[in-house]
């Protein structure tokens, strides 16, 4: 059992699991891109799974380490102990003795480093140190990975993302049927809260070449009845509410406003019809078919936002600026075609005893919801993270042992330092500071 | 607006002084850049002092204009100067200087690295202009304050990870050096392997900290923009993957006691998944970083 519970909790199985983790990743993103479901796989989320586990294994038992290694006292040493240090130097001052300790102190304490004297018979140990914390920038990076874990865990189980689309003037109820798609998490048990969402107005703003130079949308919130907020959307400006948060969507297009009536004066349809975007060939349609409720009468119907009909031919569109909107129908009624051709705003067609009116045009815009309640905690982890990587590097850990004893009107000493990280640095470092103590007075 | 980013620049239009200023400075700082490396390349060659000294001045002013021309590019766009391969590879050269230029304040003895600093640079510069230059409207998912830090922290990553491959190439080359009098006496111009060795460790570690939070800042950014703080997009994935090679790295070092050529091997490695990440993915596989492309 101790076997086992050493080999997962080894740095050996990290390095092993790491690029067995990266592996996959890098197969996956250059060959497999956009199929995002494999990274979802059983086996990938398993080696993720050994990875998260060998961290927690070996991050946990070593919060009591570094809080000792902290705050313990620092050992008692001599001259003879110093010896096995990898720095070392003897050294000797023909100055006496409190005045050596005090051009030393000056010395480590201008460098920062924290000091413990103690005298001995003997004479005067110095013990200094800094960037003791530094330890702890490891464990805290390694938990920040585990909290985000967490989140992510978390989120994966309880979250909601879905999508829906609305004409402006519409409204959306947060509820499972409103939505056009809809994944729920296996946890996140039907947590859908009822509040209303109504598109006010879509903006698109267009550059001098007539291309989409940005977009967003003003909506309002009611909730219960009561209009509780009002926002304007854009990309990187959602709306927060109730913990849902709503996106805009690079997505929108027209609804056109379609009246049908029979000759009696019924109308047999009367609604903002949201037609499809699609883009062919690197230009964007508006496009769709649908069926006209209780009748056997089909629509096709494609709206040109800028239509010119060259030669009285099929219509084509200078723009997407919606300038002159136009339609191109085709109406049928089992296999017979009882209109086909364009229809100007404001126009009205008459077939088979029926009228149909275009009326009128709104845009509509698509947003993206998503309920995740891990987020905050995976933001948590990475500046745990973050701030915990910046500790390691700002701080390593350095000390410094001295050794002073007074012999024959002279001070002999031995000054000894080692350095968790960057040895060859250090050492740099620590010569700098012996020989500005000894000022080239080394025995 | 109440929100982001909003260019100043009338789409596609750039102010024709601008472009001037800014293409007379870029140029004059390729120049002096050039002008620095082959100073470099004497003083370690001849071994003359006076040569890398006037280097490194010729460094630092070549630094001012590079600087004059990514301000008066911000200037004209209305936004940093991060959206496009040209901006991007242009800043990444500045902050290499820039890095550079205040290792060998600390270290005098790091200023030979120059030789490959400095020609490192003027190359990536050249680079910057093969793509076009012209001011483009930002498209809406990139109004943002998430840009400047996402993409100011992955340029200064990749600055970071520029030192760290020139000390570990030197320290390889040493390493490899024949043994003959000429050989120790032209590589005794460089710092010792250890002190190498370090300096590429603490800049590795240094750009994995700033990688870190370009993903950090880069995931937070996307679940503002698109409600998703990870979606496996090649590049995302492939900054991930060189940040776990860095950190396979770092485990190596602390743990196994890589040292040396061995992990200087990693180190250069490591920077062709950078160099591939950030200029290559874009190529080879559609992603959402899309504007990377040379």
């Amino acid at each position: 059992m101790r076997k086992i519970w050493e080999f997962l909790r080894s740095r050996k199985l990290a390095l092993t699991l790491l690029p067995v983790f990266i592996i996959p990743l890098v197969v996956g993103a250059l060959f497999f891109p956009g199929l995002s479901y494999i990274f979802s796989a059983w086996w990938f989320v398993a080696i993720g799974l050994a990875l998260i586990l060998n961290t927690l294994f070996c991050t946990l038992p070593r919060v009591r380490m570094v809080w000792r290694r902290t705050f313990r006292e620092p050992p008692q040493f001599d001259r003879d102990s110093l010896s096995k240090l990898p720095n070392q130097r003897e050294v000797g001052f023909s100055e006496p003795l409190d005045e050596v300790v005090a051009r030393t102190r000056a010395s480590l304490l201008k460098r920062r480093y924290r000091l413990k004297e103690s005298v001995a018979p003997a004479g005067v140990s110095v013990f200094a140190e800094k960037g003791r914390f530094g330890a702890w920038g490891s464990l805290l990076f390694h938990l920040g990975l585990l909290v985000v874990f967490l989140g992510a865990s978390f989120g994966a189980l309880t979250n909601l993302r879905g999508r829906f689309v609305l004409t402006e003037g519409q409204t959306f109820t947060e509820a499972h049927g409103d939505y056009q798609q809809l994944r729920e998490a296996p946890f996140f048990r039907e947590g859908h809260q009822g509040f209303q969402v109504t598109l006010d107005k879509l903006y698109i703003k267009y550059d001098k070449q007539g291309s989409v130079a940005d977009y967003f949308s003003d909506v309002t919130v009611f909730d219960e009845g009561t209009k509780v907020k009002a926002q304007r959307v854009a990309v990187n400006n959602p709306l927060s509410y109730g913990n849902f948060v709503f996106f805009q969507s690079a997505r929108y297009g027209f609804s056109p406003l379609l009246i049908i009536e029979d000759k009696d004066g019924r109308t047999l349809l009367r609604a903002f019809v949201s037609l499809n975007r699609v883009e062919k060939a690197g230009r964007v349609q508006w496009i769709d078919t649908f069926s006209v409720p209780d009748t056997d009468l089909r629509i096709s119907a494609q709206f040109y936002p800028d239509a010119v009909a060259p030669g009285g031919l099929r219509l084509e569109t200078k723009s997407i600026v919606p300038k002159r909107p136009a339609l191109q129908l085709n109406v049928t009624q089992g296999k017979k075609v009882l209109f086909r051709g364009p229809l100007f705003l404001p126009g009205s067609v008459n077939f088979d005893g029926m009228a149909l009116t275009f009326a009128d045009v709104r845009q509509w815009s698509e947003f993206y919801v998503t309920k995740d309640l891990g987020i905050p905690v995976v933001f948590t982890g990475f500046w745990l993270a973050v701030f915990a990587l910046g500790v390691r590097f700002l701080f390593a850990h350095k000390r410094i042992w001295l050794v002073l004893e007074p012999r024959r009107g002279r001070v002999t000493g031995a000054v000894a330092g080692t350095s968790d990280r960057y040895h060859a640095l250090f050492k740099q470092e620590f010569d700098k500071i012996v020989d500005e103590l000894t000022q080239s007075q080394s025995l | 607006m109440t929100w982001g980013i909003e260019p100043k620049a009338t789409w596609g239009i750039e102010p024709k002084g601008g472009r001037l200023i800014e293409a007379i400075t870029f140029w004059a700082a390729v120049t002096v850049y050039v002008a620095s490396s082959v100073l470099y390349l004497y003083g370690l060659v001849f071994k003359k002092e006076q040569a890398l000294t006037i280097a490194t001045y010729a460094a630092a002013v070549g630094f001012v204009p590079h600087s004059v021309a990514l301000i008066v590019r911000w200037a004209a766009a209305g936004y940093p100067p991060v959206a496009s391969s040209y901006e991007t590879l242009a800043v990444v050269a500045w902050v290499a200087v820039l890095m550079f230029l205040a290792l060998q304040w600390q270290f005098v003895k790091t200023r030979v690295l120059g030789a490959a600093i400095l020609p490192i640079s003027f190359i990536m510069m050249g680079l910057s202009r093969m793509p076009a230059q012209a001011v483009e409207p930002l498209s809406p998912s990139l109004k943002s304050y998430w840009l400047i830090i996402h993409a100011f922290f992955a340029e200064l990553g990749h600055g970071s990870f520029i030192i760290a491959t020139a000390c570990a190439l030197i320290l390889l080359l040493k390493e490899r050096a024949p043994q003959t009098t000429a050989s120790y006496a032209f590589f005794d111009r460089f710092p010792s392997t250890d002190v190498l060795d370090d300096l590429s460790y603490r800049f590795i570690t240094l750009g994995f900290i700033l990688h870190a939070i370009m993903i950090v800042s880069g995931s937070i950014w996307a679940n503002q923009a698109w409600g998703r703080y990870w979606g496996w997009d090649p590049v995302e994935t492939w900054s991930l993957v060189t940040w776990l090679v860095y950190g396979v790295y770092l485990h190596l070092r602390l743990f196994r006691g890589w040292a040396g050529e061995k992990s200087a091997w990693l180190a250069v490695g490591a920077f062709v998944l950078v160099l591939f990440t950030f200029w290559g993915v874009g190529y080879v596989t559609p992603s959402i970083h899309r504007y990377l492309r040379l």
